[in-house]
């Protein structure tokens, strides 16, 4: 995983959100953003049902010991509170873990370093779409442009590095994506005409 | 209008009823109203196999045609051989066109897949599909690829499936698969972490089925339960030896009736719903001989479930999984809530000229009535 193009290493000290694979009975990955961890859940909803867990309020949460390295290694003791039925679990949208136990994987059965991969991947592109196409995908924009208007002012959410169609694209390849590498070509060449920052523009080398 | 022959478990504890039930002490009736609270999504409970050990008449049972089939120990059909069979039955009687309502879930996806895996496209103008967006969010892949290409799309969540609708329309569910496959490891009574114990036989390991209940209820229900369960379960010829049997049992005998009258009490806003009932409209996919006799005989792992959360309903997930090839819906899919379920109207009782009485508007009537329904020892 450390060598995943898309991974980026991280300590969680404070704010430690888990999205949790009741099948496996693990966690799939961490993110601090409660806001990314949510949308991360809904595009990964074609394939796993999760559930979030808010992880570093439980008794024994170290930063330490749990990170995206090993984080299919650790499960939560008060699976009972996870409705399990519910698809969208609204209005109970995170379980706090009580403690996290170490359940070791085993890897017989399930492929976890795919699985992890894919979800990784898709929280790089929603986090590429949160910083360079925001505008018209952000909570607040939602809100406060509903009734402010600015695009008619000329301040077209449009106008920002992604545009809404092309962020519609990458969503849907994304929600609907089943072969990472296949994905990855699909939105690559959505992007090819993009100018991209420097950071993106040393691992999408297209432009 | 003379008689009740259905009343739901919510009702039975307002204060009204109570004092209809307390002139009956001798009845069963700390454990029937239990029941509810086991299964709070249930309706009610009929037994329609051996002894009726609760407190109310099972004349449903048979007003809805659903008496068990005989059990045949030599069944060998397999659930996709069921299935398909099931698909060819109702198409060669279609005189309407269909209604499929499609949740997204596994069991009506399973009606769909079986529609696509047996009929001619040429077929699919007489089928229409009725789901909501909470559909599409639950199986994605599914409408994209299946659904939407290949059928006209109706809106679910505006849909009453009224007189009107059903003179048009064989309308076609997924209801009773949860009876086929058992109950009791998708109930709130067994948490996911104590399945283990339901491989044990229930004869020779009661404890840890009643230190659960009593954990979650108290021991005097624990022990009710577990006895009437018993008498229920010896009163018949069927094999039941595990835990994961006996629920299986529990639901297949005594819900299968309530269920399979739901959708025809909850989903049709008229009041009486005679013409719903004597015309078998809508029907119920997995309401057929042969699928309760496949589920009589394969109370199996690696058929019906295995361990893992994700391999319940594993026989469905196989027939879908054959013809998708979507492993992730195979692998990781599970057994859901059905939103629309959620939206239950409050009726209590149904008379035999199939009428709905509300406990808010047809209190005195229901209080007339609901000694007809009590199970003196018939």
């Amino acid at each position: 995983m450390i060598d995943f193009k898309y991974f980026d290493y991280k300590k969680f000290e404070n704010n430690a959100y888990a999205l949790y694979e009741p099948v496996i009975d693990c966690f799939l990955i961490l993110h601090d953003s409660l806001e990314y961890i949510t949308k991360l859940k809904y595009i990964l909803s074609s394939r796993y049902v999760l559930h979030i867990v808010q992880i570093n309020l439980a008794d024994n949460f170290l930063s330490s010991n749990i990170d995206n390295l090993c984080c299919e290694n650790w499960s939560l003791s008060n699976r009972s509170d996870i409705d399990f039925k519910s698809l969208t679990n609204e209005g109970n949208n995170t379980v706090i873990a009580k403690s996290l136990c170490y359940t070791p994987f085993d890897d017989s059965k399930y492929n976890i370093v795919k699985e992890k991969e894919w979800t990784v991947f898709c929280l790089y592109w929603l986090l590429f779409l949160g910083i360079n196409g925001a505008h018209g995908y952000s909570q607040i924009d939602l809100f406060l442009n509903d009734f402010l208007n600015l695009n008619e002012l000329g301040l077209d959410s449009n106008s920002s590095l992604v545009n809404d169609q092309l962020r519609k694209d990458i969503l849907r390849a994304l929600y609907f994506g089943r072969n990472l590498n296949d994905t990855e070509k699909e939105i690559e060449e959505l992007i090819k005409d993009l100018k991209l920052p420097f950071y993106y523009e040393q691992r999408h080398q297209h432009g | 209008m003379d008689k009740i022959i259905y009343v739901r478990f919510t009702g039975l504890e307002h204060d009204r009823i109570k004092e209809v039930i307390a002139h009956y002490p001798d009845l069963n009736w700390e454990l029937y109203i239990g029941l509810s609270k086991i299964n709070p999504d249930s309706l009610g409970a009929y037994t329609r196999h051996g002894v009726n050990s609760f407190p109310l008449k099972n004349d449903i049972v048979d007003i809805l045609n659903c008496r068990m089939p005989d059990y045949d120990p030599d069944y060998r059909a397999t659930f996709d051989d069921v299935t398909d069979l099931r698909l060819k039955q109702l198409w060669s009687s279609k005189n309407k066109k269909w209604l499929i309502n499609w949740s997204g879930g596994i069991d009506s996806t399973v009606v769909v897949t079986s529609i696509l895996k047996n009929l001619k496209p040429a077929d699919f103008k007489d089928i229409i599909v009725a789901c909501s967006r909470f559909s599409v969010y639950e199986n994605p892949n599914f409408f994209f690829n299946f659904i939407k290409p290949n059928f006209s799309i109706i809106d679910s969540s505006q849909l009453d499936v009224n007189q009107e609708v059903l003179n048009n329309y064989i309308v076609i569910d997924g209801e009773m698969a949860d009876q086929l496959y058992g109950g009791g490891l998708n109930t709130k009574t067994i948490d996911d972490d104590e399945v283990d114990f339901l491989s044990k036989d229930w004869r020779r390991d009661p404890d840890k089925l009643l230190s659960i209940m009593e954990s979650k209820f108290d021991k005097k229900f624990a022990e009710l339960y577990y006895e009437n369960m018993k008498t229920r379960i010896e009163s018949c010829s069927i094999p039941i030896e595990t835990y994961y049997d006996f629920f299986w049992w529990d639901t297949f005998d005594s819900k299968w009736a309530p269920i399979k009258f739901r959708p025809l009490l909850i989903y049709n806003s008229s009041k009486n719903i005679a013409d719903a009932v004597v015309n078998n409209n809508p029907v119920h996919w997995y309401d057929s001989q042969e699928y309760q006799l496949w589920a009589m005989n394969n109370n199996t792992p690696g058929i019906k479930y295995n361990i893992d959360l994700g391999e319940r309903k594993l026989a469905s997930k196989k027939y879908i999984y054959n013809f998708t090839n979507d492993s992730y819906y195979y692998k990781f899919k599970l057994k859901m809530d059905s939103l629309s379920r959620q939206s239950a109207k409050t009726f209590f009782a149904v008379t035999n000229d199939y009428t709905k009485l509300y406990l808010d508007t047809d209190l005195d009537q229901i209080l007339e009535l609901l000694p007809t329904h009590i199970n003196q020892g018939n």
